[in-house]
C-alpha cells in the first residue's frame, strides 16, 4: 500500500523530465502565485475575522475604509510602513529585528506543501497545484512550527524589557508543550496513510465526500487533538496567554513598531490561513469534493473548507474565555499529550488487527488510569517542599 | 533534489520580502526623534527601575527538557508511523513498549508534581512538618502593644519561631490582623 | 578459524552472516513483512533489569508519596536474583553450542560470556540493593529513584556485556554512565556528593565522546561496526595504511581506558569514590569496572584480534602503570575511600594484565577476576559505609580504628575481604591473580608477571595498614579496660586486644599504632589514629546478610574450583 502510493506520488510531476526553463518558469510563476495568494488572504483575514467577532458582539466593526470596510487592514498594513521604526536602547538590535523574520518565513514555507488541488497541464507540463511535494513533506510544517518559537522567544528575549520576557517565555513554554501532541496527532495521520507527503494524505482520503476523511478515522479524536494543539501552537484565544493585556500589556511583541510589528502580524495571521489549511488537508480531504458541472473544483472546496475553519478560529475567539497558565499547562501535558500518545498506539494497533486494537485500547485504558492516579499522587503533594528534601518524609 | 527546490525558493523569497519591508519601512518611513521616553522599555508609563529578571522559575526549564523528551519520542516514532504497514505486528509491539517506557517516565514526573503550575500547591507539607520556605519562616510579625498573639491568629498556624519571635505582652482579641513585615 | 554459527530466530539462521551479506544483520524479510528476528532468550537479563526499573517507577508514581522501608531495595534485590538465575539458566542452555547465536538483528551475542556477565551484574544489583537500603534510610535518602538508577545502569552493563557491535556496546556504556553519574550525585545534602557527580558527568561525557569517535574510526577502517563484520574483514584483509584504526583503537581503550579507570585515565576515580554515596561507590566499582572490561575484552580480543601485536603494547602500558600507580598511591592515602579508590586502580591493572595477554587463558582469567572482585569491593565498601556514620562524617582511616572492638564480626569480615583484595592464599583474590598472572607468564612475560607481584605487594601493605588499624583499640588510654565490648573471644584476630592485661595491652597498641601508620606523614597519621566512637556498631540486617554473602563467596571462591571452571569454560565466541 506504501509503497503503492510512493510510487504513485513520487512528488511533483513538474521535474519528471529535468529541470529546462519553462519549468523554472512555471516554478517561478507558481512561487509568487502563491506569495500573492498568502498575502492577499492574510490581508482577507483580519477583515474577516474582525468583522466576524464584530458581528458575534452585535456591532458592525470596520466599515470605513474602501467597500464596507475591507480595506480597513490594508491600509492599517501600508500605515505602518509610514511610522517611526523604533529600537529600544536596551534591545539586543541583531536579534531584534532578526526575530519578526525567524517568526515570518517559516509560516511560508510551510504554505508551500498544502496541497489546494489537483493538477494542471499547461503546455506539456504537469504540475501539481501545490507549490512543493518534497518527500517530508508533513515535517515541514511540524518544522516550521518548531522554528516560529524561536521567533517569539527572541522577540521577547532581545526587546531588553520585562514584559516581553514574561511573556515570550510563557509563550515558548506553551508552544514546546502543545508540539508534542501536535506530533503525536500528526503521526497518527500519518500512520493511517503510510506518507509523509501532504499529496499522498490527501489522495488517501479522496473519493466519498466526509466519508473518507481523516477526521472520522480515529473516532475524530486525532482531529480534535490537532485543532486543539495547533490553536494553542499559534497562541489562539483561548490560549492567547502570550498576548494576555491585561497582565502583560500586549506580550512578546509588546516593543516592535512599524514594519517590524507587521511582520509578526503578517505572521501569525499567515500562520492562522496556513495552518487552517494543514487541518483542510490532514483531515479534511483537501480539496475533496464532489464535482460541480461535470468539473473538477478542487480549488473551491478547499477555499470553502479553509474560510469555515477560519470561521470557526475566530469564533472561539469570540466565546471561549482565556484560560489559566495552570490550566493550559495541565490540558497540554497531562490530557494531550497522553491521550493522542494512547490514541496513536490504539490505531496502531486497529491497523494489525482489531484484535490487537482493542488490546492496546485496553492498555492504553490501564496506562491512562495509572496517569490518573500519578497525577492525583502529584496533586495530594510529595510531602517533600520543593528541593525534595526527603527529610520531611512522612514516616509510615 | 528537485522537490526541495520550490521550499528553498519560497525561503529565499520570504526573506527578501521581510528585508525589503525593512527597508522601505526605512526610506518611507520618519527619521526617528529619539528621546529617552521613546527609548527605554515600556512599563504601563511607569519609569523602569529594575532590569528585566535573568532567572526563571525552574519549571520553565523543565518543561523544556521533558518537551525534548518527547520530541525523540516523536521523532523516532514516525519512522515507524511510515513503516507501520510493512512492519505490522513487529511494528506494533515496539511502538508500544518505546512508548511505554516514556510513559513511565512521564508518570513519574507527574507524581512528582513536576508540571504542576498552581499556586500554593506545594509551599506546605501535607503532614504539617516544618517547611523552610514558610509565612512563618520569612516573615517577622511585629506586635503592637496590644496585639493578638500569634499562635491565634491563622497564619501563625505552625509558626513556632514566629511565635518566638514575636513574644510581646498578653493580647486584647479585639484587636486587629497582624501586621507582617518582610525580613531580608 | 572457527566458524561461528547458530540461530538468529525463527526462519533466519546467521549462516548468512558469514557470508558477504553480512551487512544485513540479520534482518530477515518474509513474507513481504519487514521484521527483525529477536531471540529473547539472549536479552532476557536486560529485559528483566529494564522492566523491573519500569515497574518501581510505575510503583513510584502511583502509591503515595512515603517512606516505603525495604520495598524498593527488595524489588532491586530480586530482579537482581532474577537475572542471576536468568543468567545461570542462559549458561546451562549454551551449553548446546548450537544454541550460541547472534540475534536482535546481529547486535546481540548469545554466549557464555554474555551468561557470565549476566550473573555478575545480577549479583552486583543484589548486593548493591542490600548495602544501599540501611544507607540511604540512615541519610534520610530513601526513595526508588536509587533503585531505578541502579537497575537502569545494571540493564546497560548488561547490554555492555551482550554488545555485538560498537553501537550497541556505546549504547549500553550511556545507559550505565548516565546512571552512574546521578547515582554518585545522589547525596544532596552532601556538597562532595554533588562535585564528585559533576566531575564525573563532565570527564564521563569527555570519555564517552572518545570512545564514539574512535567507534567512527574504527567503521571508517573496517568498513562495520559490528565484531563479527570487523574480524572477517581484518581476517580477510591486510590493511596496509593503518594509521585510521590505531587511531580508532586507541580512542576506543581511552575511552573504556576511562570507565574501568586505569591509570592515565583514573584522575576521576579517587574524587568520585570519595564524594559518592559509599554502598554506590561499592556497586559502581563493582559494575563500572566489569561493564568496561567486559567491551573491551570483546571489542580488542573478538573483534581485532589480529592486530593483537598493536594493542598489546598499549595494555601492557596501561596494565603496568595501573598496577604500580595505584597500588603506590594507596600506601599515602589518609581518606580510607580515596584508598580504596587507588586500590581498585590498582586492580584494574591486573585485569589488563589478563587482557593483555590476548589469549583463551586472559580472556578467562580477566572474566573470573571481575567475578570475584565484585564481591571483595562491594563487601568492603558496605564496611566503610557503616563506619563512616551518618552524614558520611568520617571517611578517613581513623574512621575504622577499634573496629575488632565496635564489632569484631564486622572487623573479620573486612579483614577476610581486605586480605583478599592484597591476594593472599585462600581467598578468591589470590586465584585472581595466580590466574592473571600465570596467563602472561603462558605467553612467556615473565617481567609483566614480575611487575605484577611487585605490585601486590606494595598494596598489601596499604590494606593491612587498614586491617592493623581495625584492630587498634579505639581508646588505648589506661583509664578505659581494653575490655572488648563485644563478645568476639572466638574471632581470631582480636586476639591482640583479648586476653592481655591492661598495661601490656597498652604497649601492643602502641605497637600496633606505629606499625599501622608507619610511612604516614605526620598530618595523616594523625586523622588515621583520630578516636572514632567507640560505641558497639549495629549491622542492619540487609547489610550483613550482603557483607556475610560477599566474605563467604571471597573464601569459597578461594579455596574451591566451581567458579574457576565456571570461567575457565567461557569460550572465545570466536578466535582466530
Amino acid at each position: 500500500m506504501t509503497s503503492a502510493l510512493a510510487a504513485l506520488y513520487p512528488g511533483d510531476p513538474l521535474f519528471a523530465k529535468g529541470a529546462d526553463l519553462w519549468v523554472w518558469v512555471i516554478l517561478l510563476v507558481k512561487l509568487v502565485v502563491v506569495f500573492a495568494i498568502l498575502m492577499v488572504s492574510v490581508l482577507f483575514v483580519i477583515m474577516y475575522e474582525r468583522k466576524v467577532v464584530a458581528r458575534l458582539g452585535n456591532r458592525w466593526g470596520p466599515n470605513r475604509a474602501g467597500p464596507n470596510g475591507w480595506l480597513q487592514s490594508l491600509a492599517d498594513g501600508l500605515k505602518l510602513f509610514f511610522k517611526e521604526a523604533l529600537v529600544p536602547a536596551q534591545a539586543d538590535k541583531v536579534v531584534y529585528r532578526l526575530a519578526p523574520v525567524v517568526a515570518m518565513v517559516p509560516v511560508f514555507v510551510t504554505f508551500a506543501i498544502v496541497p489546494v488541488g489537483g493538477t494542471l497541464t499547461i503546455g506539456g507540463y504537469t504540475t501539481r497545484l501545490q507549490l512543493a511535494d518534497p518527500p517530508w513533506g508533513i515535517l515541514v510544517m511540524l518544522m516550521a512550527s518548531s522554528i516560529s518559537v524561536y521567533g517569539v522567544l527572541l522577540a521577547g528575549w532581545a526587546s531588553g524589557s520585562k514584559y516581553p520576557l514574561i511573556g515570550s517565555v510563557r509563550a515558548s513554554a506553551q508552544m514546546v508543550s502543545y508540539e508534542a501532541a501536535l506530533g503525536l496527532s500528526v503521526a497518527t495521520v500519518v500512520l493511517l496513510t503510510g506518507s509523509l507527503h501532504t499529496s499522498a494524505i490527501v489522495a488517501a482520503q479522496h473519493g466519498g465526500f466526509l466519508y473518507h476523511w481523516n477526521i472520522l478515522r480515529g473516532f475524530g479524536a486525532p482531529f480534535a487533538i490537532f485543532s486543539i494543539a495547533i490553536t494553542a501552537e499559534m497562541t489562539r484565544p483561548p490560549f492567547d496567554l502570550v498576548e494576555a493585556e491585561e497582565e502583560l500589556a500586549g506580550g512578546f511583541n509588546m516593543e516592535y513598531s512599524s514594519v517590524a510589528f507587521a511582520l509578526f502580524y503578517l505572521a501569525e495571521y499567515a500562520a492562522l490561513v496556513t495552518n487552517s489549511a494543514i487541518i483542510a488537508t490532514l483531515f479534511l480531504g483537501g480539496p475533496d469534493g464532489p464535482r460541480i458541472a461535470g468539473h473538477s473544483v478542487g480549488p473551491v472546496w478547499f477555499t470553502l473548507k479553509v474560510l469555515i475553519l477560519l470561521y470557526v478560529f475566530v469564533w472561539a475567539r469570540a466565546t471561549l474565555p482565556r484560560l489559566r497558565y495552570d490550566q493550559l499547562m495541565d490540558l497540554g501535558w497531562k490530557r494531550l499529550i497522553p491521550g493522542a500518545l494512547a490514541l496513536l498506539l490504539v490505531v496502531a494497533g486497529a491497523r494489525v488487527s482489531w484484535r490487537y486494537g482493542l488490546a492496546a485500547l485496553a492498555g492504553s485504558m490501564i496506562a491512562l488510569l495509572l496517569l490518573a492516579r500519578a497525577i492525583e499522587v502529584g496533586r495530594a503533594g510529595s510531602g517533600k517542599e520543593q528541593g525534595g528534601m526527603p527529610s520531611e518524609l512522612e514516616s509510615p | 533534489m528537485d522537490q526541495y527546490l520550490p521550499l528553498l525558493l519560497i525561503f529565499a523569497l520570504g526573506l527578501v520580502f521581510a528585508v525589503g519591508s525593512f527597508a522601505a519601512s526605512r526610506m518611507l518611513g520618519p527619521r526617528p526623534r529619539l528621546n529617552p521616553a521613546k527609548l527605554g522599555p515600556f512599563e504601563s508609563g511607569i519609569a523602569p527601575r529594575r532590569e528585566p529578571p535573568a532567572r526563571f522559575p525552574v519549571r520553565f526549564y523543565l518543561v523544556a527538557m521533558i518537551f525534548i523528551i518527547f520530541d525523540i519520542e516523536i521523532v523516532f516514532l514516525y519512522p515507524l508511523a511510515v513503516m507501520f504497514n510493512q512492519l505490522g505486528l513487529f511494528g506494533l509491539v515496539e511502538m508500544a513498549s518505546f512508548a511505554l517506557v516514556v510513559f513511565v517516565a512521564f508518570a513519574y514526573l507527574v507524581s512528582e508534581g513536576a508540571l504542576d503550575w498552581g499556586p500554593g500547591k506545594r509551599a506546605g507539607s501535607r503532614s504539617g512538618a516544618p517547611v523552610t520556605r514558610s509565612v512563618s519562616a520569612t516573615v517577622r510579625r511585629v506586635s503592637r502593644p496590644g496585639a493578638p498573639t500569634p499562635q491565634a491568629s491563622p497564619w501563625a498556624a505552625r509558626g513556632g519561631e514566629a511565635a518566638a519571635a514575636a513574644g510581646g505582652p498578653a493580647a486584647s482579641p479585639a484587636s486587629a490582623a497582624p501586621k507582617a513585615r518582610v525580613v531580608g | 578459524m572457527t566458524i561461528f554459527a547458530g540461530t538468529a530466530g525463527p526462519g533466519c539462521t546467521i549462516s548468512n552472516l558469514v557470508t558477504s551479506e553480512a551487512k544485513v544483520s540479520g534482518l530477515c524479510t518474509a513474507k513481504g513483512s519487514l521484521s527483525i528476528p529477536v531471540e529473547y532468550r539472549s536479552i532476557a537479563p536486560v529485559l528483566i533489569l529494564g522492566v523491573a526499573a519500569l515497574v518501581l517507577l510505575v510503583l513510584s508514581a502511583t502509591l503515595p508519596k512515603r517512606r516505603y522501608p525495604g520495598l524498593w531495595a527488595g524489588l532491586t534485590a530480586l530482579a537482581g536474583i532474577a537475572t542471576t538465575v536468568d543468567g545461570i539458566v542462559q549458561w546451562a542452555n549454551l551449553d548446546n553450542p548450537a544454541n550460541t547465536a547472534l540475534t536482535v538483528g546481529g547486535q546481540v551475542l548469545y554466549d557464555h560470556f554474555s551468561a557470565f556477565f549476566a550473573i555478575l551484574f545480577g549479583c552486583a544489583t543484589t548486593l548493591g540493593a542490600a548495602i544501599s537500603d540501611s544507607y540511604l534510610s540512615r541519610e534520610a535518602l530513601d526513595g526508588p529513584e536509587p533503585y531505578v538508577l541502579m537497575l537502569a545502569c545494571s540493564a546497560g552493563a548488561v547490554l555492555m556485556a551482550e554488545a555485538a557491535g560498537l553501537i550497541t556496546l556505546f549504547l549500553g556504556l550511556e545507559v550505565l554512565s548516565i546512571s552512574l553519574y546521578t547515582m554518585t550525585a545522589y547525596h544532596r545534602r552532601r556538597a562532595a556528593s554533588g562535585e564528585a557527580g559533576l566531575k564525573y558527568f563532565i570527564l564521563g561525557s569527555f570519555s564517552s565522546a572518545v570512545f564514539i569517535y574512535g567507534a567512527a574510526l574504527v567503521y571508517g577502517a573496517t568498513g562495520s561496526t559490528q565484531y563479527f563484520e570487523i574480524f572477517q574483514f581484518l581476517t580477510g584483509t591486510v590493511v596496509v595504511h593503518d594509521g585510521v584504526l590505531l587511531a580508532g583503537m586507541a580512542l576506543l581503550v581511552a575511552g573504556l581506558g576511562f570507565k574501568v579507570a586505569a591509570v592515565p585515565f583514573h584522575f576521576w576515580a579517587p574524587d568520585v569514590y570519595q564524594g559518592a554515596p559509599t554502598p554506590f561507590v561499592g556497586y559502581m566499582a563493582a559494575v563500572a569496572k566489569a561493564a568496561g572490561f567486559a567491551g573491551l575484552l570483546r571489542a580488542l580480543m573478538l573483534a581485532l584480534p589480529t592486530q593483537v601485536s598493536s594493542w598489546r603494547p598499549a595494555i601492557w602500558v596501561l596494565a603496568v602503570a595501573s598496577v604500580l600507580v595505584g597500588s603506590v598511591m594507596a600506601l599515602v592515602q589518609a581518606d580510607l575511600k580515596r584508598l580504596l579508590a587507588y586500590s581498585s586502580i590498582s586492580q584494574a591493572g591486573y585485569v589488563l594484565i589478563g587482557l593483555q595477554a590476548g589469549t583463551q587463558a586472559g580472556w578467562s582469567a580477566a572474566s573470573f577476576y571481575l567475578f570475584t572482585y565484585l564481591f571483595m569491593v562491594v563487601g568492603t565498601f558496605a564496611v566503610v559505609g557503616l563506619t563512616q556514620g551518618r552524614g558520611e562524617v568520617r571517611n578517613d582511616l581513623g574512621s575504622i580504628r577499634g573496629l575488632g572492638q565496635r564489632n569484631p564480626w564486622l572487623a573479620g569480615g573486612m579483614l577476610v575481604l581486605l586480605l583478599a583484595q592484597a591476594g593472599v592464599p585462600l581467598t578468591s583474590g589470590f586465584l585472581g591473580k595466580w590466574l592473571v598472572i600465570s596467563a602472561v607468564i603462558g605467553k612467556g612475560q615473565y617481567e609483566l608477571a614480575l611487575i605484577g607481584m611487585v605490585g601486590a605487594a606494595i598494596a598489601a601493605f596499604a590494606y593491612l595498614r587498614v586491617a592493623l588499624l581495625m584492630y587498634v583499640p579505639a581508646a588505648p588510654t589506661p583509664a578505659r579496660p581494653g575490655q572488648p565490648r563485644g563478645e568476639g573471644g572466638g574471632e581470631p584476630a582480636v586476639a591482640p586486644t583479648g586476653p592481655g592485661a591492661p598495661s601490656g595491652l597498652a604497649e601492643v597498641a602502641g605497637d600496633l599504632e606505629a606499625l599501622a601508620t608507619a610511612g604516614l606523614g605526620a598530618t595523616a597519621t594523625a586523622v588515621a589514629l583520630r578516636a572514632p566512637s567507640t560505641a558497639r556498631l549495629r549491622v542492619p540486617r540487609a547489610t550483613a546478610a550482603a557483607i556475610a554473602v560477599c566474605v563467604a563467596f571471597t573464601v569459597f571462591a578461594g579455596v574451591s574450583t566451581p567458579v574457576l571452571s565456571l570461567a575457565h569454560s567461557i569460550g572465545l565466541t570466536w578466535s582466530l
